[in-house]
């Protein structure tokens, strides 16, 4: 553990949080985000703020850097250096963030401006908190973008946010955040929107900057995979208050609060035996293929890009197949083409009936055998109508002749069956939290009945804990009614405990196929490998105590 | 899993909620409690009202000259209580007459806009592609046409006739309207809840009713209020060049336009229509956000 040496040479610690309080004021009265925070964080040490959404882990941090908006009470005392910050001049404040403090958010598109050069961008920070100038600060971008790995960091001063990958973009918030030298590191989230192989890097270059710089970062994440790899010290919140903290391998070696072991026992584990071989075949798909034409101005012909090549597929009743890719890998799109919801090439055969030439009154009313739960919760339901109107919209369409009573109560037992109450559903989906919505989701996919389903990411917008209700219930859902499921995910994780076949895709291809528990056991492809050993990092890193590092 | 025997337990038939409510009646149950809103809407009926029956109580006809009150300032005794104008024509029951002309050009053209603007824009956007592109280089054929020129096309062609009016300002503003809905529409059709309707079997036209339409109310319901004044002015600039009503006949743009003359020498001839005019502006305004709000269901 060489980051422990780093601590020892210097242990001054840096950010002291007691006490810390906050209150919003909203039109219902007072809500209390945070109530009584205590922690600190040293220099060379890295401080995990865990917890689920809602637990006030980003209100902490922003009430401490006092970037919460007006109208927001914060007591208590958030000392830095000794100083006591809740009590300083706001132009004082702002010369101390971005300065001796950083932050490093999780949406790197947004954190950059599109329309300015990246060079420019880390460059202004310069300008504001340093006397550099001109060539002088010119090369100090151009090293901060080699020390944070953007390849030809000369001619990347030049890009715009929108020339780079995500990860790069990453990488260049970092090195704004590093520009001034400053002594304390706030990452929100800071790789929730990477892809896995991608977080693994930015994590890597995070830890090694502080290593070099001795920086204390104060991480804020929901995902306990990675506190274990990269922090020495971990807050567990809950309902904005630290339920438990302490050194990072006790805390999850010997969880003292229910909380913790509740959190550590939603991570997915297990896997679903597979389903018989002579399991009737009820979607069977051949050489499928997506393009979408891109336009290139009025008087070119659009030029055509492949999103998915050619990928065969076969679903068997009650089984689930996994279809994992890193974002652009086409996984989302051959989803939508197998419902055809896309125009797409090859054949589908649906239940050994072949279903490419349908047209679309005869889709129609194949839609109600086959289903598909989204993965935005938030955008798959109409704000605008009630749960009620959204769950029997399907009745509509495919039993017009049902009555209003005979509607409502398949409404109800709809709603039962995904364990929400019935009498909910006259209100409007604001009103639900993201794992209800997605309940709601299901329930508008079941109530037809169908056999075969399709998930995209249906957990991926969810917390830990809720995300485990949802999977059981998916898992129940498919044993109770012998569903067949494709499973779309970009978390490994959650693809080994639900899915019994697997297909890994990268850039509109499948690279891989076979038994999930053989292709997770001993993965074939490079691609495989790499995917496998950057999802599993973390874990990997958290199996014993002593192979950390 | 284990408390699920629980949750289902409700059995379906014994429920104890109502069968539903409509976005509508949620609407007008928020609505209620909006007191600038209600207010509002309280005040717009009386001038309504006031406008369409008012008249007929007061005892001066439009075009009657009262030969002893010219530029007659308001006064109880004569029975011009808010004056006379330059020839001695009572200015309330003009106002009220100007009135019953700009609330109908307002209510007219604002539907038009309405119904024509937001059909034509949402399918427009929904459609997509081909459609789409025909459909809006329509919307810029028309845009491209002066206005003037269409008024005095359709008056050559149909003679001078207030309902030409109406025709011509809401052939207008429509336009205006099918381009936001239209743009509103293209974001809203990558929503997922479009697509999973999409994957429910919901067919195009139940798609644009049930799910484009009612998401587009927020914004514009905030266009429609900025068109009617719009409209009311619309209507004024066409009477001032004589295009529009014609005497005796007015309405409260020409009336304001008379009034601004006289300002110095009898200014309750501007002020009068004005007031009329500006605290029904005020009303729609704040009605409109009344109702926006209302129609959100996010909104409490």
């Amino acid at each position: 553990m060489n980051r422990t040496t780093a601590v020892a040479q210097n242990d001054e610690v840096l950010l002291k949080v007691r006490d810390l309080s906050v209150t919003f004021a909203t039109p219902d009265g007072p809500v209390p985000a945070v109530r009584g925070v205590d922690f600190e964080l040293r220099a060379g040490q890295t401080v995990a703020l865990v917890g689920e959404s809602g637990s006030g882990k980003s209100v902490t941090a922003y009430a401490a850097m006092r970037l919460l908006p007006e109208g927001s009470e914060v007591r208590g005392a958030v000392e830095y250096r000794g100083a006591s910050l809740l009590a300083w001049p706001e132009a004082r404040m702002r010369r101390l963030r971005g300065n001796e403090i950083a932050m490093v958010f999780q949406e790197p598109m947004t954190a950059l401006n599109p329309m300015t050069r990246i060079g420019l961008q880390i460059r202004e920070s310069l300008y504001r908190h340093t006397p550099l100038r001109g060539r002088a600060a010119r090369e100090r971008v151009i090293e901060l973008l080699r020390q944070v790995g953007i390849p030809e960091p000369e001619r990347r001063y030049r890009s715009y946010p929108h020339e780079l990958s995500g990860g790069q973009r990453q990488r260049v918030v970092i090195a704004m955040a590093l520009a001034c030298g400053p002594k304390v590191l706030v990452a929100d989230e800071p790789t929730t929107a990477l892809d896995v192989t991608v977080q693994a890097q930015i994590l890597e270059l995070l830890r090694e900057l502080q290593r070099r710089h001795g920086l204390a970062v104060l991480l804020i994440t929901h995902d306990l995979g990675m506190v274990r790899r990269v922090a020495e010290y971990v807050c567990v919140m809950q309902d904005g208050r630290i339920v438990e903290q302490g050194p990072c391998g006790q805390v999850f070696e010997a969880p003292a609060h229910p909380y913790t072991r509740r959190l550590l026992d939603a991570e997915p584990r297990g896997g679903k035996p597979p389903v018989a071989a002579d399991a009737p075949v009820i979607l069977s798909a051949r050489g499928v293929s997506v393009g979408f034409a891109v336009p290139r101005g009025a008087f070119r012909r659009p030029a055509r890009f492949v999103a998915v090549h050619d990928v065969n597929l076969d679903v068997r009743r009650g089984e689930t197949v996994g279809i994992v890719g890193e974002s652009g890998s086409g996984k989302s799109t051959l989803g939508r083409a197998l419902l055809n919801l896309l125009p797409s090439d090859g054949s589908r055969r649906f239940d050994a009936v072949d279903v490419s030439g349908l047209d679309a009154a005869g889709w129609r009313a194949l839609r109600r055998r086959m289903q598909v739960v989204f993965q935005d919760p938030y955008g798959s339901l109409s704000p605008r109508m009630t749960v009620g109107q959204i769950v029997g919209e399907g009745l509509r369409v495919h039993e017009p002749g049902l009555g209003r009573a005979q509607r409502d109560h398949r409404i109800a037992q709809a709603l039962a069956e995904v364990q929400l109450d019935p009498a909910v559903r006259n209100r409007y989906p604001h009103e639900f939290s993201g794992g209800q919505r997605q309940r709601v989701a299901i329930a508008r996919a079941l109530i037809l009945r169908p056999e075969f389903l399709l998930l995209d990411e249906p957990t991926s917008a969810l917390d830990r804990s809720v995300q485990a209700e949802v999977l059981a219930l998916l898992q129940e859902l498919q044993r109770r009614h012998g569903l067949a499921y494709v499973f779309i995910s970009h978390d490994l994780a959650v693809v080994r405990a639900m899915a019994d076949t697997l297909l890994v895709m990268r850039s509109g291809e499948v690279l891989e196929r076979g038994p999930a528990a053989e292709v997770f056991a001993a993965p074939a492809h490079p691609y495989t490998r790499e995917l496998l050993a950057a999802a599993f990092w973390r874990q990997g890193g958290a199996a014993s105590g002593a192979m950390r590092n | 899993m284990s408390e699920m025997p629980q949750t289902m337990s409700p059995a379906p038939g014994t429920l104890a909620t109502p069968a539903g409510r409509s976005l509508a009646q949620d609407a007008w149950r928020r609505l209620r409690t909006n007191r600038a809103a209600m207010v509002s809407l309280v005040l717009l009926v009386l001038i309504a009202l006031a406008c369409f029956v008012g008249p007929w109580f007061i005892g001066w006809e439009l075009d009657e000259v009262d030969w002893e009150a010219f530029r007659a300032p308001p006064s109880w005794e004569s029975g011009h209580w808010l004056g006379t104008d330059a020839n001695g024509r009572d200015l309330l029951t003009r106002t009220l007459y100007g009135g019953q002309v700009s609330l109908t050009v307002a209510v007219v053209a604002s539907a038009v806009a309405l119904v024509v603007g937001v059909l034509y824009g949402a399918i427009a956007g929904f459609a997509g592609g081909r459609t789409d592109a025909l459909m809006m280089r329509g919307v810029d054929i028309l845009y491209a046409l002066p206005f003037l020129f269409l008024v005095i096309l359709m008056m050559v062609v149909f003679g001078r006739n207030i309902v030409l009016i109406y025709v011509a300002i809401g052939a207008v503003e429509w336009l205006d309207m099918a381009r936001i809905v239209r743009g509103q529409t293209l974001a809203l059709k990558r929503q997922e809840f479009v697509e999973a309707a999409r994957a429910l079997g919901v067919g195009n036209r139940d798609i644009v009713m049930r799910h484009i339409i009612p998401n587009l109310i927020g914004p514009v319901i905030v266009f429609l209020t900025l068109t009617v004044p719009k409209v009311i002015l619309l209507e004024s600039f066409l009477s001032f060049l004589g295009l529009g009503v014609q005497e005796p006949l007015t309405s409260w743009g020409a009336l304001i336009s008379e009034g601004k003359d006289m300002m110095a020498r009898a200014p309750w001839m501007l002020l009068v229509p004005s007031a009329f005019l500006t605290i029904t502006l005020f009303c729609l305004n704040f009605l409109g956000d009344g109702l926006r709000d209302a129609l959100d269901p996010r909104g409490r």
